[in-house]
């Protein structure tokens, strides 16, 4: 009985030990746990979490604007965010109806791939004033909005202008003749571009634009122009393409002229697989890529960004101007692009 | 004909010497010499051969939409099919099939297409205007949907037939150039030589009488429109082959209008029954000189389609100064 009693006190006494050893523990565990809630997180999970976003995109038939699709899709998938997207097929109508109907729907912001400066301006100011940020991507409207996000276009006519000058201007022993065939002259990438191009030559009187065209986004539409092009002007320095799917044809054009590596020939775009291989090949001198999947990822950041403020439409504008990246023959690497989506 | 005058007469006697097509002929060859006066390099065999070639295309097509509008119908769903069926066969080649195997698909899927829409014409009885322009319509959304998921199609470098038809030359003159010369010729021989040329002049002329005289104006319906179809698949190649990427899009520009205008322009009446290759031919060229031209003024886009709306407005009204219509000449189905 007597053992019975001693082995009970002490496994009391042990279980009372370990139970304030564990209680001690406990405390320090919580503390630590307390410490450790990372305070912004809770609150941008619940933040995002089934918030609605509209992509309007004037085709999701390139590249460039599938993989935008693609990374807003998987972005919002990952956040529990409710994503929808709305292709207007190349039809500027199309889109002006497309966005009308959106307003109406009331999602927490829209994304918007305008067509040109002008066509969604309206509605554009509509969204915001019915408290929806709209995030404009690549093709700037006229009318200002929470955000853009996208390229420079200004910038890259500068770019590409004074890479022009330094190649085809005075010392360089070349002519100083460019050409310059744009996708759709009311397109804003081509409406800031030129305005661009001009700011820099207006300061070279040695260069001069021997054609500037309309090449509608057709391969072979801007093949036979710079075809044309080349024959009046054998001694032309370089040709410009403001989109580099389309700028293959110029370079189709320069090859079969047996003018490859003599007629410099610059592009930009958003750098899927072909541009890298273009440049490779020295089928296009040099490419200016403003890497679309990162240009999808800021513009999902900027939206959740937007959601943890509870921010109101129209009291913010601003740009986030994509940076550039040269790809040239010089440090060159496969890198530089990224993989189209499979389809 | 009671009332007639004597300027009628003139009108008539000089409109039966200057057929629509001379007309044409006549502004071609005043575009010519004026280009050739005052834009130089204009009649440099290099650039005569890039003219051509920038229309070669037009031309074959315009010989596959002449068949069809010379028998009574319309098809506006050509380009859409030389762009979709051309695609997918480039799309199919890069995704790992063989060419000669994406090419048959392509092939065998343009003919489809032109033979349902010949079915739908014929046997159905449907508007061609409405039938084509839908198909037009369904084809270029399914392309990117189910076929070729995009707008455009990259040129798979191990391709040869595709990229040969139209980069090579033959003889210093393109593929393209060569083969829409054949096609002119060939569509000339069937229209002018053949029974089955003559029947489609009957069908556009009278669909009623021709099926009365015995001639098979459904089946015969069904081939012309597969056939446009198939020339179209085969320009298309020709578009797809002659750039590292190709745009579907080609089918939402202005080619069609483009088409059109090299159709009747060259004296393929829209209600049917009359024309020829020779029509189409200068059309062609009309076309191909004008944009040419002002590409070499570096005029814009806006005044290219200026000047292209001006020419056919000035065609058919001396068509229509030349030959007025009356009783005799006048149709319901004038458009």
């Amino acid at each position: 009985m007597k053992l019975f009693k001693a082995i009970h006190r002490k496994v009391a006494k042990g279980l009372l030990l370990g139970a304030s050893l564990g209680l001690v523990a406990g405390s320090v565990a919580h503390a630590d746990d307390a410490q450790r809630i990372e305070s912004l997180r809770q609150p941008y999970i619940d933040a995002v979490k089934g918030k609605k976003i509209v992509f309007l995109v004037t085709t999701l038939g390139v590249d460039l604007t599938a993989e935008w699709d693609r990374v807003f899709k998987e972005t919002s998938a990952r956040l529990g965010m409710n994503y929808s997207v709305r292709d207007s097929n190349w039809n500027t109508q199309a889109q002006v109806q497309a966005l009308e109907a959106v307003i109406q729907e009331k999602p927490d912001a829209i994304i918007i791939h305008n067509w040109n400066v002008s066509v969604t301006a309206r509605q554009i100011k509509k969204a915001e004033e019915a408290g929806i940020p709209v995030i404009q991507i690549n093709q700037k409207s006229l009318q200002n909005s929470t955000a853009l996000v996208g390229v420079d276009w200004t910038g890259v006519g500068v770019v590409t202008a004074e890479e022009m000058v330094k190649q085809c201007g005075q010392g360089s022993g070349r002519s100083g003749k460019v050409a310059i065939i744009e996708g759709d002259v009311t397109a804003s990438d081509s409406y800031y571009q030129m305005a661009g191009v001009d700011s820099v030559f207006s300061k070279h009187s040695e260069m001069s634009i021997v054609a500037n065209q309309g090449g509608q986004w057709d391969p072979n539409k801007a093949h036979d122009l710079a075809v044309t092009i080349l024959q009046q002007h054998p001694d032309l320095c370089a040709f410009y393409g403001t989109w580099g799917v389309m700028d293959m044809g110029i370079a189709q054009a320069i090859k079969e002229a047996g003018l490859k590596g003599k007629v410099l020939n610059y592009s930009n775009d958003g750098g899927s697989r072909y541009a890298c291989d273009a440049v490779k090949a020295g089928d296009i001198t040099k490419f200016w890529t403003y890497d679309a999947p990162s240009q999808a990822r800021d513009v999902m950041q900027l939206i959740t960004y937007l959601f943890q403020n509870n921010y109101k439409a129209g009291t913010l504008k601003g740009a986030l101007y994509s940076p550039l990246t040269e790809i040239s023959q010089v440090g060159y690497s496969d890198k530089l692009c990224w993989d189209p989506v499979k389809k | 004909m009671t009332g007639e005058t004597d300027r009628d007469r003139r009108r008539k006697t000089i409109g039966s010497l200057l057929t629509q097509e001379r007309v044409v002929i006549l502004l071609v060859v005043l575009e010519v010499v004026l280009f050739g006066m005052f834009l130089p390099g204009f009649l440099s065999t290099s650039n005569i051969l890039a003219l051509l070639r920038s229309v070669a295309v037009l031309g074959m097509l315009g010989c596959g939409l002449a068949v069809v509008v010379i028998a009574g119908g319309i098809d506006l769903s050509i380009v859409a099919i030389m762009a979709v069926s051309a695609s997918w066969s480039v799309y199919l080649s890069g995704q790992g099939h063989s060419e000669l195997n994406s090419l048959l698909v392509g092939l065998v899927f343009a003919a489809a297409v032109g033979a349902l829409n010949g079915i739908a014409v014929a046997f159905l009885e449907i508007s061609a205007l409405f039938v084509t322009l839908t198909a037009a319509i369904v084809l270029l959304g399914a392309s990117q949907l189910f076929m070729v998921f995009g707008t455009v199609v990259y040129l798979p470098a191990h391709d040869t037939i595709i990229p040969f038809l139209g980069q090579r030359t033959f003889l210093g003159m393109p593929i393209s150039i060569w083969l829409a010369a054949a096609t002119l010729l060939l569509t000339h021989l069937f229209l002018s030589r053949t029974r089955w040329g003559r029947f489609t002049y009957a069908m556009g002329d009278n669909s009623e009488t021709a099926r009365l005289s015995g001639i098979p104006v459904r089946p015969l319906t069904v081939a012309q429109y597969t056939i446009a179809a198939c020339v179209g698949f085969v320009g298309g190649l020709i578009l797809a082959g002659a750039n590292p990427t190709f745009s579907v899009r080609v089918a939402d520009g202005g080619m069609l209008f483009d088409l059109i205008l090299v159709v009747v322009v060259g004296g393929v009446s829209l209600s049917g029954g009359t024309g020829s290759v020779v029509g189409v031919i200068v059309g062609t060229l009309l076309i191909g000189t004008l944009l040419n031209g002002v590409t070499i003024m570096d005029l814009t886009k806006q005044y290219q389609d200026l000047l292209k709306g001006i020419v056919l407005l000035v065609a058919i009204v001396t068509d229509n100064f030349l030959h007025p219509r009356d009783e005799e000449t006048g149709r319901q189905s004038d458009i």
